[in-house]
């Protein structure tokens, strides 16, 4: 045996998970998981087709008794609901869990465990979600579940509860995906790789990555102020008690706007990866199309601008919305016209992957001008929640996501499952997809402009509405064909195509360099890279440090699961760290949130806090030291002391992020409510009391400040966290005594309702902050020395300093806004958003249905 | 390490200044709007004016901060120019819509 052969048996047996069942529910590594996210997703994709099916088929012809209204309501609103949030998000992480640490050439994401964790919460929202087909109450409040029509009053069955509450869970694992995404792409590139070397594909993942990160919040927000009020009567959206339908819809559509680019980016970033390669030729203008990425994400975020406003919006303040929408034109011009150079360039091998993404091309500028269309207001007030929008929308999330997705599969399914697609079938899946598109999907467009509405069970004989809808349904039949002949493709050759080579296609990017399938450590020594193409361009060498570097984690010699982390612009090698190996707690933290939704579901409070307490415990007993208490740190690899802040610390700063938006969007719905209601606070409820509430906010501050000090002073330390522990639990006190008296009740007001949920969210945070102590303590005790711990209070530091800020900036708008409005609130009128169309530009607005 | 590296708050100006720019540009626009009905669009005029030659100077400055190789910055380069372009096609939306309709 040679000395690389052991030490790839060696890294085999340190990077391997158990076999059989207990394999299974504990494998972090980022193959299984990305595979299953795929496999899910995909499962999902033929669930929410078979709906449509099912959609078409009524529509058929008319006055058709295939379904009744409810059931039809039903299956649009679950058909959306899967599309949008349980197959395309969940694909493309998917995809890119699998194969970023590839292109980048690590060995694993940064936080194995937290990744598992985002899988089980999305299998199981998934699953929640699809359950209420078997209640009986299924979903039927479209897929952007507008309010009133979802709330209690409206939709007393508990269909939209399996909505709110599986989709919240789905979300959860959206954010977690995306924060581990970014900290693997910002800290674990190959030497050399730097920001400007990186594959296109990477790049649109760390755009949509942190889109995620700021979008997602906002819908679970909305979700859960909306359970809040079906549960607990909470008067977020009722105008009767100071709530305000309407906040529903702004708060969905900071999420639904950059949604759209979330979803549309990283396919994109596919359609590069399959370009360059079935071309042969690196992609023309590599950096022109990066900056269209990032300007892509930065514009789609300015589109929130215009919800900011709660009052009426005057046509030039609408234009400049239109405007900076029509602005992401240039960019994806820029896309577009650097593909058609590469392919012009090249020599173009038209393969499977290669015909999706022509067809991509092809529908998505088409869809793109009818974009343009809808756009327009005046020709928006025909069109406006007909058919010609759900044409529309189609043409973008078929064409420029579904087909980049089948692209991408394709095209890295040799690597991913070492076997061969076979070449015809997959043609022949895009001709039928591609035909069947059209025929299904163009006429819908006449039928909107001859009025046919969209969400309408059936139409009569006499509106000459039924033969292009003939045609649409065999178009979908079509299209549902191709659809099986793609997955039936994939399935033969997972069970007995030809075996893969290692690089099936000729590929430019460190992914085709490994195995395939890869081997669990990905590369047993990491690559260096020296420039955008590495298997098309010169091995670049080494300097020592970095060789020497490489060296000792070939060899893993009882050091666990080491990866090497880079600094963030230019990749310069900065410190080795290991990572977690495979562990069943991500599924029990899960499993616990499940009980606890499920709890909130059937109205059992018991469960519900069961389930809570179990949260806390597994999420507890996850926080050990990857490797268990008992690895050996000292045997990491040997490099100076790192020069940044370790792994961790980014990935909380992110989730920080995250979790700011949430606590963001709650005071977004707290001010919308000020400002929208009559009233705030509603008269003779007063001003709220100013003692207990800021000896709260004294004592968080002041925990804050121990913890900065056990951050600086080692010997100080032990005492400081468990002085800064009591003030912790002092704060939550104080908090406690003063929301239990409370002068009003937050279900009579939307007042009570947002002032209760601030405070609530504020001592969440300060909750966790306490929980997070304890683990601080507990490190330092057991492993006073170790880098791990060093980490760990870092993170607690930066942990602290939010539970600072959220209490400071929740004390501050709750005791200021009642005192300024002088009790009888603003109460300015609130007008529609642009957004009933459901998807894509437009203006006109009222509720649908 | 490239002086690139050495110099992080230019290249901060390069890639956040024209972006923020566009920003601040677009939500100063939107709240002045119904004071342009008001009284007059002079504001907006030199709101857009004021943005554009910020995003100007941010990737003017950004670019002067990485020295000798001036053709390294060449994506944040572009993706300035998108925003420079996209704050003087909001400034043309506001010289032609009627600030009252
Ligand atoms: C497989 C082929 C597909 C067919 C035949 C199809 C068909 C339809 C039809 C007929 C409707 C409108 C029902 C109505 O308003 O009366 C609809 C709605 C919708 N579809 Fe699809 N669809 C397909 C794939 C997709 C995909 C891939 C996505 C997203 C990635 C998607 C997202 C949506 C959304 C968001 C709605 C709106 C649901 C609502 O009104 O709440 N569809 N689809
Ligand atoms: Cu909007």
């Amino acid at each position: 045996m040679t000395v690389l052969e052991t030490r790839g048996d060696e890294l085999r047996e340190t990077w391997a998970s158990p076999p059989g069942l207990v394999g299974f529910v504990s494998a972090v590594n980022h193959k299984s998981i990305g595979l299953r996210f795929i496999v899910t997703a995909f499962a999902f994709l033929l669930i929410g087709g078979l709906e449509a099916m099912l959609i078409r088929t009524q529509l058929i012809r008319p006055e058709n008794g295939f379904l009744d209204a409810e059931a039809y309501n039903q299956l649009f609103t679950m058909h959306g609901t899967t599309m949008m949030f349980l197959f395309a998000v969940p694909m493309i992480e998917g995809l890119a869990m699998y194969l970023v640490p590839l292109m980048i050439g690590t060995r694993d994401l940064p936080f194995p465990r937290l990744n598992a964790f985002g899988y089980w919460c999305f299998l199981l929202g998934g699953v929640l979600l699809n359950w209420s087909f078997l209640t009986g109450s299924v979903p039927d409040g479209g897929w952007f579940a507008y309010t009133p029509l979802t709330g209690p009053e409206y939709s007393p069955t508990a269909g939209i509860d399996y909505w709110l509450l599986g989709v919240t869970f789905v979300e959860i694992a959206g954010v977690v995906g995306a924060l581990e995404l970014a900290v693997l792409i910002l800290r674990q590139r190959a030497p050399g790789m730097s920001l400007l070397r990186m594959p296109l594909f990477v790049w649109s993942i760390l755009v949509s990555s942190g889109m995620m990160l700021v979008a997602f919040p906002a819908v679970i927000t909305a979700s859960i102020l909306l359970e809040l009020e079906r549960k607990l009567g909470l008067p977020f959206y009722d105008p009767g008690a100071g709530g305000n339908p309407l906040l529903w819809q702004h708060l969905f559509w900071i999420f639904g706007h950059p949604e759209v680019y979330i979803m549309l980016l990283p396919a994109t970033g596919i359609v590069s990866a399959v370009v360059a390669v079935h071309t042969r030729r690196p992609i023309v203008a590599y950096e022109l199309v990066a900056a269209a990425l990032v300007a892509i994400g930065i514009i789609s975020f300015g589109l929130w601008v215009h919800h900011m406003f709660a009052v009426g919006i005057p046509v030039l303040a609408q234009t400049l919305f239109a405007v900076a929408s029509a602005t992401i034109a240039i960019p994806s011009g820029i896309q577009v016209f650097a593909w058609l150079a590469t392919m012009l360039q090249g020599r173009p091998r038209w393969s499977t992957p290669m015909l999706y993404v022509v067809g991509f091309v092809v529908t998505f500028v088409a869809g793109g001008i009818t974009g343009v269309m809808v756009a327009a207001a005046p020709f928006d007030w025909q069109v406006h929640d007909s058919f010609f929008v759900v044409a529309h929308f189609h043409y973008v999330l078929i064409g420029g996501v579904l087909f980049p997705i089948f692209a991408g599969l394709h095209h890295w399914f040799p690597k991913m499952v070492g076997r061969v697609p076979n070449e015809g079938a997959g043609r022949l899946s895009f001709l039928l997809v591609f035909v069947g598109f059209h025929i299904a999907f163009f006429p819908q467009h006449i039928l909107g402009l001859r009025g046919m509405p969209r969400r309408v069970y059936t139409y009569g004989e006499t509106v000459g509405w039924d033969g292009y809808n003939a045609v649409s349904t065999i178009g979908s039949y079509l299209l549902g064909l191709g659809v099986l002949v793609y997955a039936y493709n994939l399935w033969r050759a997972w069970r007995r195509g030809p075996v893969a080579p290692d690089d099936p296609w000729g590929g430019d990017g460190l992914e085709w360099s490994t195995a395939s399938p890869p081997e669990v450590y990905n590369f047993r020594e990491l690559p260096v890279v020296g420039g955008r193409a590495p298997r098309w361009e010169p091995a670049p060498v080494p300097d020592n440090r970095t060789a020497s570097t490489i060296a000792a984690l070939a060899a893993p010699d009882g050091g666990g699961r080491q990866q090497l982390r880079t600094t963030m612009v230019a990749a310069e090698p900065d410190d080795a760290f290991a990572v977690a190996g495979p562990t069943p707690w991500p599924l029990g933290t899960a499993v616990a949130i499940g009980i606890t939704l499920v709890g909130v579901l059937i109205d059992h409070a018991f469960l519900a806090a069961v389930g809570a307490i179990l949260v806390v415990a597994a999420a507890l007993r996850w926080t050990s030291p990857p490797g268990g208490w008992r690895a050996r740190p000292e045997t990491w690899a040997d490099l100076e002391p790192p020069r940044s802040r370790p792994g961790g610390w980014h990935g909380l700063l992110l989730g920080l992020v995250a979790v700011a938006c949430i606590g963001g969007s709650f005071l977004y719905a707290y001010f919308y409510l000020f400002v929208t209601a009559d009233g705030w606070p509603p008269s003779g409820v007063g001003s709220p009391g100013l003692l207990l509430a800021s000896a709260a906010v004294a004592a968080a501050v002041a925990g804050s400040v121990a913890v900065g000090v056990a951050g600086r002073r080692t010997e100080a330390r032990t005492p400081a966290l468990l002085l800064a522990g009591v003030l912790g639990m002092a704060a939550l006190a104080a908090d406690a005594l003063d929301v239990a008296d409370l002068r009003f009740s937050p279900s009579d007001h939307a007042y009570g309702a947002a002032f209760v949920t601030l405070r609530g969210f504020a001592m969440v945070v300060t909750a966790v902050g306490v929980l997070v102590l304890g683990v601080a303590l507990r490190a330092c005790l057991r492993r006073p020395g170790d880098p791990w711990t060093s980490a760990v209070m870092q993170i607690t530091r930066l942990f602290w300093l939010f539970v600072a800020a959220t209490t400071v900036v929740v004390w501050s708008v709750l005791q200021v806004t009642p005192r300024v409005s002088g009790g009888d609130g603003g109460g300015r009128p609130a007008t529609g958003s642009h957004h009933s169309l459901g998807i894509g530009g437009g203006t006109a607005g009222e509720l649908p249905r | 390490m490239s002086s690139v590296e050495r110099r992080p708050w230019r290249r901060i100006a390069l890639v956040g200044g024209p972006s923020s720019a566009w920003a601040a540009h677009l939500l100063v626009s939107y709240l002045l709007v119904p004071p342009a009905c008001e009284t007059t669009s002079v504001p907006l005029h030199v709101t857009t004016a004021v943005f554009a030659v910020a995003a100007l100077t941010s990737i003017v400055v950004g670019v002067r901060g990485v020295d000798g190789d001036r053709s390294r910055p060449f994506a944040a380069i572009v993706l300035g120019a998108i925003f420079v372009l996209a704050i003087l096609l909001q400034g043309a939306a506001n010289a032609m819509v009627d600030p009252c309709a």
